[in-house]
Order: C-alpha cells, then structure tokens, then sequence
C-alpha cells in the first residue's frame, strides 16, 4: 500500500496554474450573494421532526394544462422581439425565418399566444465581451430575464447570476432559482429576494453532510417540487447505500400525484431503477424491471447501464426514460437506449433495435408516440437524428436524415420543436425547428421569440432571444 | 408551516481566502485533475468554487472543506455533461503531462466509478482520512469506506499486486 501512496505522490509534479487572479474576477461576474431575508413562503418540514418523509411540494399540480390553451396558431400576427434584449446579446432579434442547412425549410414567421398575457422567465448563458480568459465558464455568465408572454417588458432579474430556474411557485408570484446549491426565490421584479437556507431543518449538532435537501424542476417547467434527497429512498435501504439521482431527471405525473425519478443504489450505488414516489403518502416504489447495474463506464452487457431522463406518458399510466454507457460500440462511444414501461413497472419495452444509440424520449401529447433522438458516433462526432416509435416498441420511423438534430419536444398541436446544430454544428446555440408529427414541413424558426413559443404551447421551452438560446418557463395561470 | 430563519450570507472577501488558496489550492487544483484528468475541468472547478467561496465569505463555517466539496461537485457536473454532450472531444487522461507523472496510474484511476475514484484521490494523495473524505464529499464514512475498499482493489487489479 506504500506503493501506492508513492505513486499518488507522483502528482506533485503537475504543474498547476496560478488561477487567483480568475478567480477574483469570476467572483466580482457572480455578484454578492443576494441579501437575505427569512423565508415563509412554501412549508419545508423537517423528516427529523416530524418522523414523515420530509416533502415540499410546490405547485406540483399547478400548470400541466395551463399551457395546453396556447394551442399553435400560426400565420396571423408577426412575431414581436421583445422590447429589451440582454444588453450584451451579439445579435439583435429577427423576426424573419431563414432556411439553412439540409431540412426543407418554408419560412414562417408569425404565432398568436392565446390565453391572457403572462410572465416568462428564463435564463441565459451571457458571453462576455472580449474575454481572453482560457477558462471556458469564466467567460460567460448565466443571467435570467423576465418578459412578458406577448414579448413585451422584457427585463433582467438584478442577480448577479442565476445559476438555473427552477420554475414559478404555484400562485406565479414568486420565481425560483438555483443560487449554488441553495434555492432562491425573488418576485417578478428581482426586488424581494429570499435564500431558502439549506439546511434549517438540521438539528443542532448535525453535520451538514448528513442532512441535505435536494430541489428539483417537475416535468412540467412551471410545477417544482422541494424534497430532501434521502426521503426519496425506500425506507428499508440504508442512506449510505441510496441515491436519489435526480440531477438525471425528474418527472411530476400529469395529475401532480407522483414524481418519477431514478434510483441509485447498492453498496457502490451502481445500480440503476426508474422509482415513482407518492406525493401525498410518501410512498416509494421501485420499478423492478428497470433495476440496471453501470457505473458510468461502457460494459459489454446490454442489460446494463445507467438509467435516466424519466418522463411520464400523458395519461400517467406509463413512463418512457433512456439508459445510457450500456456497452461500446464498434465505432466508440457508449451503446444507449429507450425504454416504456407501465407505471407499476409491468410491461417493459426496449423501443429501440440493439443496433441504435438513442436518448431523451419524449410523449407526444395523445400518448400514441415517443420521439427520441440518435447518438451514433462516427469520425469523432455523433450522428443525431429524430425518430418517433409506439410505446409498445413497433412502428419506427425516421423524422429527420440531416445526423444533426436534437431533443425532440412536443408541443400542444402535435408537432415536434426540434434543435438542429446547423451548419456551424454550434452546439451551445443550435437552431430551434419545428416539424409535423411525421416529419414533414421542417421548418427553422429563426431567433424563435417568446411570443412565438408562448404559442407552442410547451414550457420549458427553448426560445432565443438576443442571439442567445435559452429555455423559458411560464408563470401559471390564475 | 415552519417559518426559516434566515441564513447570513454577505459578501466578506477575507483576506484569508487567498491565503487558504495559497496554501491549499494547488494540492485541490491537482485531486481534482486526478479526479476528472482534464486539467480544465480542473481549473474550473477550483477557479468557481473558490469564487463561490469569497461570494459567501464569513457564512462559510469551514471554507477548506467547503472549496474542496464545491470543486469536486463542479467537476462532477463537468464530467457529466461532457459525457453527455461532449463525449467526441473529451481529453484521454494524462494529457497534462509532466515527465515525472506516473501515467499508468492515471490511467488506472480513470477507469474508476466516480465515487471510488474522488475516494482514492482523496485518501492516497490528499492524505486525508475517511471522516474528512466524507465530509469533503457531502458524503457519508460507510460509503466512503466502501469506496475506497473497491477502489483500491480495483487499482491493485489494474496496476499489479505490488500496489495492493
């Protein structure tokens, strides 16, 4: 074992950068911690206390059919930009559609949002002008906006940065953000902001490590769930052998009942289940047939892999999620896969052949179909493309051949909101299309603008705004 | 409905916080690179946490183990996404390398799960001992143990048995 200690010692001859100055500089980008004030706003209680399973279910229910009313109309009224853009966008917004690449694109450019005029928020990765820094995340800074639905009054909240959005509280006066581990919360307006202490509920003396609370976004954008991770383990398993893997996906059940989520667990916590857990009863319940073994390095068996991405069927009676690392391919990378399996854990369906690497499935909104896209490697790049299949694993089909679109979303209309890489093969601003149900009029959306999205009737949903993409959450409707 | 008390977090940039950095940074800068073997996964992970830390100053209780726990939750998500997104381009280990690196040992950590990997970085070349690898870890000793016990056999595996 001296041996070994000797080896690791080996590393104190990696040169190491001098990265204070960077740091200095990143902390004056993040801004002061927001001032803080106390929190009474959703019920956190404490498992220790209470001797239930501690949950904060905030607006769990709340929107899943409030966004279902902007059904896509298209061609009556022109997309309007919002007023005010990121003031260190590169590009002002274009209410023109411009077909580019592969796809036969036939412009269109115009959306009526329904329903009365709400806010939206969403966040942004802001470069930063003429940053000579070789660190990659020193030279942007995630800032979050606010707009009206209709594109007006568009305005940054005053945090320095916000690190992601969680969604809306269920009444939408308050929206909800990630402040490095802690969550936050700040009135439209970016006035009132609150810091939701980690932690409040550790009784004295407890070490941090072992009294967490994890927070997580539901599946429909705006409904955000708060649980503490360890109540997401079954009671007869261990803490030190569970792990609740929600930074993988979570899902709220349309009903708002059930959360959907993925399970580690085992003495190395690597083994892999797609896990449903009751809201109101606190009720845990593995879905056996979805239990893998991975651990993040490529096997050769199929049936391994590392369970992820749950999403629940529209009618809450199935769930589709995606397995990755399952084995290696013949050209590199790792074999993934797709799966639906019944709620209770019957009936589980690869819907993908073996051959296919496939992720991120997602229901179109009658249930009858999953779209998924493709991860093939090839000559050091991957080759994306978006199919749609039965739940029950037949009919297949192919909706795009371009080996560069991604992320298939459905909006309320049937349609599918794609990203689409582009010639450019910018990953970190592809551009947003939209395609028929059978992947026919593809068309790119340029600089797609919120009150075209609003629209779509989708939320989370990718919208771009000043040059910069981003996701955008709706506040619920009264 | 409990109400929160409110969590003190002002911004105190404390002097000491380079000093700590001064002190201790590289030796993180360096697990982590062990950890993810991508000397920019490395730098910005060390680079955020300790902005982190000077954003939070005095509402740290103990900044060493608060920066160290931040940086390895970084390169965590780092590493994730790169897999997910990136994976074409992700760096081989030992890139970054220095003629007196022991490579085959960083090729061996790599092949490693996560959890038994920050394990053995943290007990063989940070030289701490279980308790603090848990805590520096947000985990627990039992899972750190288990860790570190397949991590090691592991290793011994994939080095030889001299290392075991």
């Amino acid at each position: 074992m001296d041996d070994l200690r000797r080896r690791f010692a080996s590393l104190d001859s990696v040169k190491t950068p001098d990265l204070w100055d960077a740091i200095g500089t990143r902390a004056a980008e993040l801004g002061p911690v927001a001032s803080v004030t106390p929190v009474s706003g959703p019920v956190l209680r404490s498992r220790r206390s209470s001797g239930r399973p501690l949950l904060v279910l905030l607006a769990a229910a709340a929107v899943l059919t409030a966004l279902v009313a902007g059904a896509l109309l298209m061609g009556s009224r022109p997309i309007k930009p919002p007023a005010v853009v990121p003031p260190e966008a590169s590009a002002s917004i274009q209410t023109a559609v411009t077909p580019t690449s592969t796809p036969t694109a036939e412009p269109t450019a115009t959306a009526t949002p329904q329903g009365p005029v709400r806010l939206v928020v969403y966040t942004v990765s802001e470069p930063i002008k003429d940053c000579q820094r070789p660190l990659r995340s020193l030279c942007s800074v995630d800032r979050a906006w606010v707009v009206d639905s209709d594109g007006t009054d568009a305005h940054p909240l005053p945090q320095g940065s916000v690190r992601g959005v969680l969604g809306w509280t269920s009444d939408g006066s308050r929206i909800m953000y990630s402040d490095n581990g802690n969550l936050a919360m700040t009135d439209p307006t970016g006035s009132a902001t609150e810091i939701v202490p980690s932690r409040p509920w550790c009784a004295a003396g407890t070490k941090e490590a072992d009294c967490q609370i994890t927070y997580v976004e539901g599946g429909s954008g705006s409904s955000t769930v708060l649980v503490p991770d360890r109540t997401l383990c079954p009671a007869q398993v261990r803490d030190d052998n569970c792990q609740a893997d929600i930074e993988d996906g979570i899902a709220v059940s349309p009903d708002g009942t059930r959360i959907a989520y993925v399970l580690s667990e085992g003495r190395e916590l690597d083994h892999s289940t797609i896990v449903t857990y009751d809201l109101s009863s606190g009720r845990v319940t593995r879905l056996q047939s979805t239990r893998s073994h991975g651990n993040f390095q490529c096997r050769t068996a199929a049936s391994e892999g590392v369970n992820g991405r749950p999403t629940w069927s529209p009618d809450g009676t199935k769930l589709a999620f995606e397995r990755q690392v399952i084995g290696p391919l013949r050209n590199g990378g790792c074999q993934a896969t797709v799966f639906a399996v019944d709620a209770d854990g019957s009936n589980l369906v690869q819907l993908v052949p073996e051959r296919m690497a496939a992720i991120s499935p997602s229901w179109s909104p009658d249930g009858t179909r999953i779209a998924f896209h493709t991860v093939t490697p090839r000559n050091g790049s991957e080759i994306a493309d978006i199919y749609t299949v039965r739940p029950d694993g037949h009919d297949l089909q192919q909706l795009t051949d371009d080996g560069i679109s991604i992320f298939a979303q459905w909006t309320s209309d049937g349609r599918i909101v794609y990203d689409h890489r582009g010639s450019n093969q910018d990953l970190a601003n592809p551009e947003v299309w939209i395609m028929d149900a059978d992947g026919g009029n593809k068309t790119r959306i340029a600089d797609l603008d919120v009150t075209s999205i609003t629209a779509l009737g989708c939320s989370p949903c990718p919208f771009t705004t000043g040059g910069q993409t981003g996701l955008g959450y709706w506040q619920p409707q009264p | 409905m409990q109400v929160m008390e409110s969590a003190v977090a002002v911004i105190d940039a404390r002097p000491d916080i380079e000093g700590l950095y001064r002190a201790d940074g590289d030796r993180l800068w360096r697990a982590i690179y062990a950890f993810a073997g991508d000397p920019e996964i490395a730098s910005d992970a060390v680079a955020e946490a300790y902005a982190q830390l000077l954003r939070r100053g005095s509402a740290v209780r103990d900044p060493a183990a608060w920066v160290w726990r931040t940086a390895f939750r970084v390169s965590r998500g780092s590493l994730k996404a790169r897999r997910q997104d990136d994976r074409a381009t992700a760096p081989a280990a030992g890139e970054h390398t220095d003629s007196y690196l022991d490579q085959d040992l960083l090729d061996a950590i790599r092949q490693l799960p996560d959890g038994q990997r920050a394990a053995v970085v943290l007990f063989y070349y940070a030289d701490l001992p279980v308790r603090e690898i848990a805590d520096r870890l947000g985990s627990n000793s039992l899972a750190v143990r288990a860790n570190l016990t397949r991590g090691r056999r592991r290793l011994r595996d994939l080095l030889g048995d001299r290392d075991g």
